[in-house]
């Protein structure tokens, strides 16, 4: 656009009701949902929004790998649990060589470990859900034969790993690490070439084979990345639990994804952030933080979080079909 | 391999000859077991099919219609949880609101599905967390309701014919009544349709909502009768919903033949690949394997079969034969 033309002031499209309709509603939720916290005694306390910050630091770095395996047009990964919990006793029994040896291990494996399913996945379109669904089940029975059960614990002499427990002014380290992977892998996405491909070959990945984009090395890098975030999670989770058993596992899968679906990451792929997502999974964290202070039983959350998924996709899928 | 033998590879159906090797590897087991097999590891294996084969037609119809449900896994639980509560003092009753409760709880998510046209698999993964909820709720937290009705259970375990029980008969019964509607109903020749094409289907004349909503239906009533018999069976119904049966009932279905693009399958190859799970993990049994191997082994068995059935290896296989011929100074064939 050269500085002379004049630029034309182009009519604002009419809204339709319908998406004023959605758009009105959405922000009403919004709204609803926010009183509701609020209005929730005890929650606006600092020891509770801090308690908050600890639980999405977990689910939300395991929801940013998610996030770019969405993106990406490959649904998700179901092992991204089962690699966290390796990840984390990688990390506590590699501590014997020393506090970088244990990081660099840990980080390794979760990449190779996770980038080795995006392959098929990407070279080959194999179906992401099963791949990861087999790989995860090898994976976890894998560990139980060869440490026969038993919990991973931190060995004698190992140099001090508190500092990944800590808190500044409150806040837990590891939502430091959580917001600084959020804005990273931001970045990525909307500013690298790799983040680029990574959306054109969600939204048509034909198209994008046809162009030339890599598609196999787009699927292998997302993969990649999700499983640096699982393995960061893992090393967080180790330092917290002071020993790292597959239990460590949890729901965290799905917490996962469904926090980056509840941010507007869409399954089938070429829509989605990182700070979406890292709102999603805040967002969660503080409703189901307001249910328990209202004592509501652990189904309610459950029911609570797969309504709101539920919701969340069909808004996304309609906002998505009435732009294109 | 010449072009003659690649050609019967491709013919030959993957379902029956995994089957037939799962039941032979039963059969050598006991030399490289400790245990042996007589008439009670088939009894075990039916036993198995009765568990696992509701989820697995579940998890299967909505394979052919070109979909992935991920809930019906929660939908059993569902079925098994109101067998229970609802079913004391008259079973039937109990299993009558378990097949509507599974009926409701599918329709409205293949209802989003089917006119919506949202995908799937984030619409059911909703799903199987808000059903997980209401299970949760139902059951007050506790590991195990127990019902109280003891009558039934006994009834659904008496032994017919030697290896089967009443309960792997109904749920036979069931099975044989579904690939009927499927094999002879315009319903079934729709399901193909739809999950083959969905967009073709509808151009020719198919009422694609109509069947996407009546598959998830059906696979909902089957999902939560077999565990409202299941929980009769089991006399308890539990108030978690565990993934892992949907992971064994996905692995069944695929490796019984059904195509995970969609389109094609049937309930004979459901069933088959349920009977072929359920004889490697009595095998399994008999060898005295750690069950930790056992979740490797289903876990390996599930990878292979998703990577040989990948979509586009057509094309990478093509794509290497031509770079093959280039190499070689042949003409690209």
């Amino acid at each position: 656009m050269s500085a002379s033309a004049p630029s034309v002031l182009l009519p604002r499209p009419a809204r339709s009701p319908a998406w004023l309709l959605l758009r009105g509603g959405g922000l009403a939720v919004i709204a609803a949902a926010c009183w509701f916290l609020f209005a929730t005694h005890g929650f606006a306390t600092s020891r509770n929004l801090d308690a908050i910050l600890l639980s999405s630091s977990l689910v939300g770095l395991l929801a940013l790998g998610q996030t770019a395996i969405m993106i990406s047009g490959s649904f998700f990964s179901l092992s991204l649990a089962a690699t966290t919990a390796i990840s984390a006793m990688v990390f506590l029994s590699s501590l014997r060589f020393g506090l970088v040896p244990a990081f660099a291990l840990a980080l390794l494996f979760g990449a190779l470990s996770s980038g080795i399913q995006g392959l098929p996945v990407g070279a080959w379109g194999a179906n992401p859900i099963i791949v990861t669904i087999g790989f995860g089940s090898v994976m976890e029975g894998a560990i139980v034969v060869i440490t026969g059960g038993s919990t991973v614990n931190i060995p004698s002499g190992a140099p001090s790993i508190h500092f990944l427990t800590s808190s500044v002014d409150g806040i837990p380290f590891g939502f430091f690490v959580l917001v600084a992977g959020a804005v990273g892998l931001e970045f990525v996405l909307r500013r690298t070439r790799l983040g680029l491909s990574t959306y054109l070959v969600g939204e048509n990945r034909r198209a994008a084979r046809a162009a030339g984009l890599p598609v196999g090395g787009v699927a292998f890098g997302v993969f990649v990345v999700a499983g640096v975030c699982a393995a960061v999670a893992g090393i967080l989770a180790g330092a917290v639990s002071q020993g790292a058993t597959l239990s460590i596992e949890g729901t965290l899968s799905f917490n996962a994804i469904a926090a980056a679906l509840i941010g507007g990451c869409a399954v089938a792929g070429g829509r989605g952030s990182a700070v979406a997502t890292l709102a999603g999974t805040i967002g969660i964290s503080a409703i189901n933080s307001a249910l328990a202070l209202r004592n509501y039983a652990n189904g309610v959350q459950i029911l609570v979080e797969g309504v709101i998924v539920f919701v969340v996709v069909i808004i996304v899928h309609l906002r998505t079909r009435s732009r294109s | 391999m010449t072009t003659h033998a690649r050609t019967m590879l491709r013919v030959v159906p993957r379902g029956p000859v995994i089957f037939a090797a799962m039941f032979a590897f039963l059969l050598i087991s006991p030399t490289f077991g400790t245990g042996h097999v007589d008439t009670g590891s088939f009894s075990d294996v039916m036993t198995t099919f009765a568990a696992v084969a509701p989820v697995a037609v579940a998890v299967g119809l909505g394979m052919i219609a070109g979909q992935f449900d991920l809930s019906c896994v929660a939908t059993y639980g569902l079925g098994g949880m109101l067998a229970v509560k609802f079913g004391e003092s008259s079973p039937v009753v109990g299993l009558l609101i378990a097949t509507g409760a599974g009926i409701v709880a599918a329709t409205i998510q293949g209802a989003v599905v089917a006119f919506l046209r949202v995908n799937s698999v984030p619409v059911t993964l909703g799903g199987y967390l808000a059903l997980w909820g209401i299970v949760n709720l139902l059951g007050h937290n506790q590991d195990v309701v127990v019902y109280n009705n003891t009558g039934v259970n006994t009834w659904l375990i008496t032994p017919v014919l030697g290896i089967f029980t009443v309960e792997s008969v109904i749920i036979i019964g069931v099975i044989v009544a579904l690939s009927l509607v499927l094999r002879f109903t315009r319903f079934g020749t729709s399901l193909r349709a739809v999950g083959g094409d969905i967009n073709a289907a509808e151009v020719a004349g198919v009422r694609a909502n109509r069947v996407l909503i009546g598959a998830f239906a059906i696979g909902g009533a089957v999902a939560g009768f077999g565990g409202g018999i299941q929980a009769y069976a089991l006399v308890s119904a539990s108030s978690s919903v565990s993934f892992a049966p949907l992971i064994i009932a996905i692995t069944a279905v695929i490796v019984g033949g059904v195509a995970m693009s969609g389109g094609r399958g049937t309930m004979l190859a459901i069933a088959t690949g349920v009977l072929s799970l359920a004889l490697l993990t009595e095998a399994l049994v008999v060898l005295n394997v750690d069950p930790q191997v056992v979740t490797v082994v289903t876990g390996a068995f599930l990878l292979v079969v998703a990577l040989t059935g990948a979509s586009e290896l057509n094309r990478v296989r093509d794509m290497v034969r031509v770079r093959i011929g280039l190499l070689r100074g042949a003409p690209a064939s």
